[in-house]
């Protein structure tokens, strides 16, 4: 018996094809070489971006790099990872490209430059359009009314995305990446016959208080696929940051990755919303917890973009709130318990005291501070921004009701002088 | 394939002197090896025109692909599941060393594998959605068949001692179950790229696993080729190796989800009563 079970496995080992070439072709990580980043830009980080980093997705064909208000933008040299095997092109026309070599000196005077992967197996490839532009100066306050989306073109327009429209949003906080992010990308995932309309975060046409669009978050059941990797719901959400749909499946609260440098200190954010609460309450694990209500959530947080050892401080789903490096919030009310260390934590219970109402009703909150912000620091991107909004506060923890219902619009960013 | 068939028979042919199967005097009455003899292990003229015989034996193989894809890097884990399999045979002889030989065999047969796949093209449907793409890391598969095969082959006597059977059968299954789940290999790597190998990458790693279950896509029904050799130990005793090869798909050519068809190809040794 153990002869022939032996025989079999030698057999199937023995049946073992040559390896296939690889079918990927990713940049895994891109850097401006220059020998002192921090002449160029604000941040040494900010002069390369990576798949690890999460400051590079996996679908993500722009990459845009910012550099200092006055920096002289012209040849600098690029290095590149990519997957084993691949070859890297750089275009020199519309049309004629060459092997790229790490460390060749690229000309961004122009405009973005065109790079191509080509797969180790050559049968697919992949463009990336690779720019390296100013921070604009502009001025800190911001309107998102949400009255311009478009179904999302790189996801098969199976989805809405919402750019900013707001002057001062393009062209400095959201720079590089106007579009609002949301777990929409996730929830394609696992619901593929999903129609646009059915997604968590769906545009309301004429919904809004004054007659305009709005957004609804709306948490919904995963579906079958959900289950299969122990993720019942998702929450609607809206955010400013990333959503690395790699985590999606994996670690939900490492998906939603969130900030970017801000010049400015916000003082008030202030929003229209309206919020419509489903029974049956449930936990990660679709246990229902009968005495506790399903509560939305709306936060403005300002950070310290870099942590007390100077490395990139990482705000996602599991410190959006309670990050060390949170300077100022702005948050909805909530009930919290006192931790032993004298934190807080969420509390999610039947008395909910945020206040909104199934009618719109206009909340304005004032940024609370832990401590002054530096000018100067202020002035060299040295602190980050980033608001979110949820239909179940505690959906990053997957707890919430199925059904909860959170509109929004008209969110304001106010800055001090 | 010959890897397969030099596997299974290496078992049960340690003991076979080549010249017994292709010395052997095809006269009986001239046999000196009374050992071997026709006169003592049959046929005659008198009787052991028929046999019947009543298998007990134990199947170990897999529902693979043929050939093993490029894609299956490497085979980490194989063990058998289940693996009874009892038949009752009847064979007619037309002369000394020809006949024919037909039955049932009832069996259970099944396997586990854990397998490094890289690329790996699949599909998972669940109520509707589907996720599909191309996959790189560990796949494990627990497959278990169990059900009824008939065979009807031609039936030819090596020796006095030594028989070989072969021919088509068909099989019906009572239950299939065809269930698994993808994760992370050793080194940390479970990915799905969606659609193409330039779409979206999700991680898939063994703490949260995509399980997939494709029991409802089986085929309840089997055919392909059966060899039997079988060896005489006793006056109505047999040691005998049997390879059921699978000719058809054992999932529903419909469904897309595994990117290969899959066949079932199972060894089976044991020992027989003969009547």
């Amino acid at each position: 018996m153990a002869l022939l079970l032996c025989s079999g496995t030698m057999m199937l080992h023995s049946c073992i094809s040559e390896e296939p070439l690889n079918m990927e072709c990713d940049i895994t990580s891109i850097t401006i070489d220059v020998d002192e980043p921090t002449t160029l830009f604000y941040n040494a980080a900010d002069a390369s971006k990576s798949i690890s980093e999460l400051s590079l997705t996996y679908t993500q064909d722009t990459i845009t790099f910012i550099t200092r208000i006055d920096a002289n933008i012209g040849n600098f040299p690029v290095t590149l990872n990519y997957t084993e095997g691949a070859t890297p092109y750089l275009f020199t026309s519309e049309t004629a490209f060459e092997v790229f070599k790490n460390g060749s000196a690229v000309d961004f005077a122009k405009g973005p430059r065109h790079f191509r992967i080509v797969s180790q197996d050559e049968a697919w490839h992949r463009d990336y359009f690779v720019k390296v532009v100013h921070r604009n100066k502009t001025g800190g306050d911001m309107l998102f009314d949400f009255n311009t989306y478009l179904l999302d073109p790189n996801n098969s327009e199976k989805f809405y995305i919402w750019p900013a429209t707001d002057e001062n949003a393009i062209n400095g906080f959201m720079q590089g990446d106007i579009y609002w992010k949301n777990g929409n990308p996730g929830y394609k995932l696992s619901k593929s016959t999903a129609k646009p309309d059915e997604y968590p975060t769906v545009p309301i046409v004429g919904g809004g208080p004054d007659g305009s669009d709005c957004v609804k978050m709306e948490t919904m059941d995963t579906g079958s696929f959900g289950k299969m990797v122990g993720l019942l719901m998702a929450s609607g959400s809206m955010f400013t940051g990333t959503f690395d749909v790699a985590n999606a499946l994996k670690n939900a609260l490492k998906a939603t990755v969130f900030g970017r440098p801000f010049a400015h200190k916000p003082v008030r954010f202030s929003f229209d919303m309206k919020y419509e609460p489903a029974a049956n309450f449930q936990n990660s694990k679709g246990e229902f917890l009968g005495n506790v209500i399903d509560e939305p959530d709306a936060y403005l947080c300002i950070y310290r973009i870099n942590d007390a050892d100077g490395k990139p401080t990482v705000i996602n789903g599991a410190n959006v709130v309670t990050s060390e490096n949170i300077v100022g919030m702005a948050r909805l009310p909530h009930n919290y318990v006192k931790n032993a260390d004298g934190s807080l934590s969420d509390l999610p219970c039947n008395t909910p005291i945020h206040g909104i109402e199934k009618s719109w009703t206009h909340v304005v909150l004032d940024v609370n501070y832990t401590e002054e912000l530096d000018p100067q620091t202020l002035a060299n991107m040295g602190y980050g921004l980033y608001i979110g909004f949820a239909s179940s506060w505690q959906g990053a923890y997957f707890e919430g009701a199925i059904g909860s219902k959170c509109w929004i619009d008209n969110v304001r960013v106010e800055c001090a002088e | 394939m010959r890897y397969f068939i030099a596997a299974l028979f290496a078992a049960t042919t340690l003991t076979i002197n080549a010249a017994t199967i292709f010395g052997q005097d095809d006269d009986y009455k001239a046999t000196t090896n009374v050992q071997d003899s026709w006169e003592k292990w049959g046929p005659n003229y008198i009787n052991h025109t028929a046999d019947y015989r009543i298998r007990l034996g134990y199947s170990i193989g897999g529902t693979m692909p043929i050939p093993v894809p490029a894609e299956i890097r490497s085979i980490n884990e194989f063990s058998p599941k289940g693996g009874i399999n009892i038949g009752f045979e009847f064979s007619k002889m037309f002369s000394r060393r020809w006949g024919v030989n037909a039955g049932f065999h009832i069996f259970n047969q099944g396997f586990h594998t854990a397998a490094d796949v890289k690329g790996y093209k699949m599909s998972i449907t669940i109520d509707g959605n589907s996720m599909s793409g191309f996959f790189t890391g560990c796949d494990v598969t627990n497959m278990q068949m169990s059900g009824v095969s008939i065979p009807a082959q031609a039936f030819f006597r090596i020796s006095p001692r030594w028989d070989v059977a072969f021919g088509p059968y068909v099989c019906t299954y009572f239950k299939s179950s065809f269930e698994g789940e993808v994760y992370d290999n050793k080194e940390g790597v479970g990915y799905l790229r969606v659609d193409t190998p330039t779409g979206e990458r999700v991680t898939i790693d063994r703490e949260t696993p995509a399980t997939y279950d494709f029991e409802e896509h089986m085929r309840s029904w089997g055919a392909g080729l059966e060899l039997t050799l079988d060896w005489k130990a006793a006056h109505h005793f047999n040691v005998f190796g049997m390879l059921d090869w699978g000719l058809s798909n054992a999932i529903d050519p419909d469904f897309d989800a595994v990117a290969f068809p899959m066949f079932p190809i199972y060894g089976t040794i044991g020992a027989a009563y003969r009547f």
